[in-house]
């Protein structure tokens, strides 16, 4: 989780990750932030994220793109 | 040929009123739906008395079919319209609109809304309420009659490096000299969909609006939100039909990394990409996925109206080699000329020129702005004989051993972002109107895809980010903020962009440019 909070605010460091659950629908994530994400999550935590995972849903907050990484390491 | 853009939504309505020529994912428009909303807008636009024809009316839409009718009312009633997308967020719209004074603003966001919003200096009309107008069609066709091909169709905003938007202004015969090249090159049919990505507030949706009605084929609006759930954004595109793309290099690029490419994409016939830089990677995944698809390299300044020079990929091309702009289209003469106005014949690969424009397709200037027009519209220095109007794009450009052009780079600080072109002394203006941000200097990384800001004062990094933001758009928003004690100057006393570069390219290295 701290891992994945790091990421994040390398991205955008104004942004209270640990408290936002609009990311997305905020706009606060363009797809330009998620390319970069997905990518960073593949070199740092080794977790290659699918296209058909790729849906709001799962990057609106820590949380969810957390479970989402749980559940595709498992 | 026609004159006026509206004759041929007129004739297409006439030949295939059922067809459906604009749908998204609420509601297909035909052309007679589409014809029939254009009179009703157009009466209701020249029923306003004094503010007849030859006026500009903005359209605030959602970007959406009914959008496109909109815009093919206030043509109708032979005014001119300025696009608006809220994307462009509050403050820029209302700079544009203090700068045009539109007759009307036509709206579809509620009459009150729009006016909370924007102020009640102007004229709020309700999209909806104005369908309802009976068409005159007596009116309508006297306004037609009224029009030349040198009246102005639209007026389309970009960045201005004094901190006021810049306003293009494009008649009907430049549109329609674009159109007529451009379909030779493109070569649609009436099978042809095209799937809308841009907005509609650039020079780029061109083909999206106006090729349905030259070939009774069909747009596709793609929802914005989609490129970030690409498998549903591709089913949607394989429901629709969609085999023509015309998008801006970063869109592809998103479906590239997004993996989605591996996973089955629908037949395409034409994808046309431009407005930015393509990596080369990326390039590569589309052709290896779509390997009958042709693949059309475009590249046009909004001031030359759309498209001015292709480059169709060879389905031998090298995938590492860089990639051309190509040659012109047929509306355009394109040319190089040297630092001391010299011609560079395309014969001499290698050698840097700036890449100019001639031709029907060379808009009319800018609004209400004739210094900067004569400044960059100028007399072809290689032509004494009369007058030739030609567009100095400020972009330097190579040949290659094809006769090929190559874009290098921005003569000035204007760069090109996410498909937006940007003044980067645009963005410095807008941060030195938050309270304690005494002097800023932007970057441009590339590599980094990142609007770098970097400035002095007495406000912290993190409060003056937030405040930065929000008085721009998203696309014109910088990735980092950081705070200097001090700038590094020039010996004549310009900020030293040079050091400062260096600066933050050491800040890169040590991993902590925050």
């Amino acid at each position: 989780m701290n891992e994945l909070l790091q990421l994040l605010r390398e991205l955008h460091p104004e942004v209270d990750f640990e408290s936002q659950t609009n990311l997305v629908d905020e706009k606060i994530l363009n797809s330009f932030d998620i390319i970069t994400l997905i990518a960073s999550i593949a070199d740092s935590l080794g977790v290659t994220i699918p296209p058909e995972e790729i849906i709001p849903d799962n990057f609106n907050s820590t949380a969810a793109l957390y479970a989402l990484i749980n559940r595709l390491d498992d | 040929m026609n004159n006026h853009l509206i004759d041929w939504l007129n004739e297409t309505a006439k030949n295939w009123p059922d067809r459906v020529a604009y749908e998204d994912r609420e509601r297909a428009m035909t052309f007679q739906e589409a014809a029939d909303a254009a009179a009703a807008i157009g009466t209701a636009l020249l029923q306003f008395g004094e503010r007849g024809e030859g006026k500009p009316v903005a359209v605030l839409m959602k970007r959406s079919p009914a959008a496109i009718a909109a815009a093919f009312g206030v043509l109708s009633s032979s005014n001119y319209f300025i696009p608006l997308d809220e994307e462009m967020g509050i403050h820029r719209i209302r700079s544009i609109l203090e700068k045009t004074k539109p007759a009307a603003i036509l709206s579809d966001f509620g009459v009150e809304f729009t006016r909370e919003t924007y102020g009640d200096a102007y004229e709020i009309l309700d999209y909806e309420t104005l369908l309802e107008t009976p068409p005159d069609k007596a009116a309508l066709a006297g306004a037609r009659k009224n029009s030349v091909p040198t009246d102005p169709a639209y007026v389309i905003f970009t960045s201005g490096s004094t901190g006021t938007p810049k306003g293009i202004v494009a008649s009907h015969g430049n549109v329609i000299s674009y159109l007529e090249a451009a379909a030779a090159i493109i070569r649609p049919h009436s099978g042809t969909v095209l799937g809308l990505q841009v907005a509609l507030c650039v020079d780029f949706c061109l083909l999206e609006v106006w090729f349905p009605l030259l070939f009774s084929c069909r747009c596709v609006f793609l929802p914005k939100e989609w490129f970030l759930s690409p498998v549903r954004l591709v089913e949607f595109m394989r429901e629709t039909g969609v085999n023509t793309l015309n998008w801006v290099s970063s869109a592809l690029v998103i479906l590239s990394s997004l993996g989605i490419l591996k996973k089955e994409m629908p037949k395409l016939e034409t994808v046309i990409f431009g407005g930015e830089v393509m990596p080369p990677k990326h390039l590569t995944n589309w052709r290896r996925a779509l390997a009958d698809t042709r693949f059309l390299h475009c590249y046009g300044p909004t001031e030359t109206t759309g498209y001015t020079t292709y480059f169709e990929v060879p389905k031998d091309f090298p995938e590492d080699a860089a990639l051309p702009i190509g040659k012109a289209f047929d509306n355009a003469r394109v040319f190089l000329l040297s630092e001391t106005n010299q011609l560079i014949e395309p014969e001499t690969a290698g050698e840097t020129g700036e890449i100019c424009v001639s031709g029907p397709g060379v808009s009319l200037g800018y609004f209400c702005d004739p210094e900067q027009t004569a400044a960059v519209f100028v007399q072809n220095p290689l032509n004494p004989l009369w007058r030739e109007v030609i567009y100095r794009t400020g972009d330097l450009a190579h040949y290659d051993g094809d006769g090929d052009l190559h874009f290098l780079a921005r003569k000035d600080f204007q760069i090109k972002h996410m498909g937006y072109r940007i003044d980067l002394p645009e963005i410095e203006a807008a941060a030195l109107r938050v309270q304690g941000i005494e002097a800023a200097c932007c970057f441009y990384i590339k590599e980094k895809g990142g609007i770098i800001l970097y400035y002095l004062g007495t406000v912290e990094a993190e409060t003056a980010e937030t405040q930065v933001k929000a008085l721009m758009p998203r696309y014109m928003q910088p990735s980092k903020v950081t705070r200097l004690d001090a700038f590094p100057y020039t010996e004549s006393g310009k900020t030293d962009r040079k050091e400062l570069l260096r600066i933050f390219g050491e800040s890169v290295k040590r991993g902590s440019h925050e």
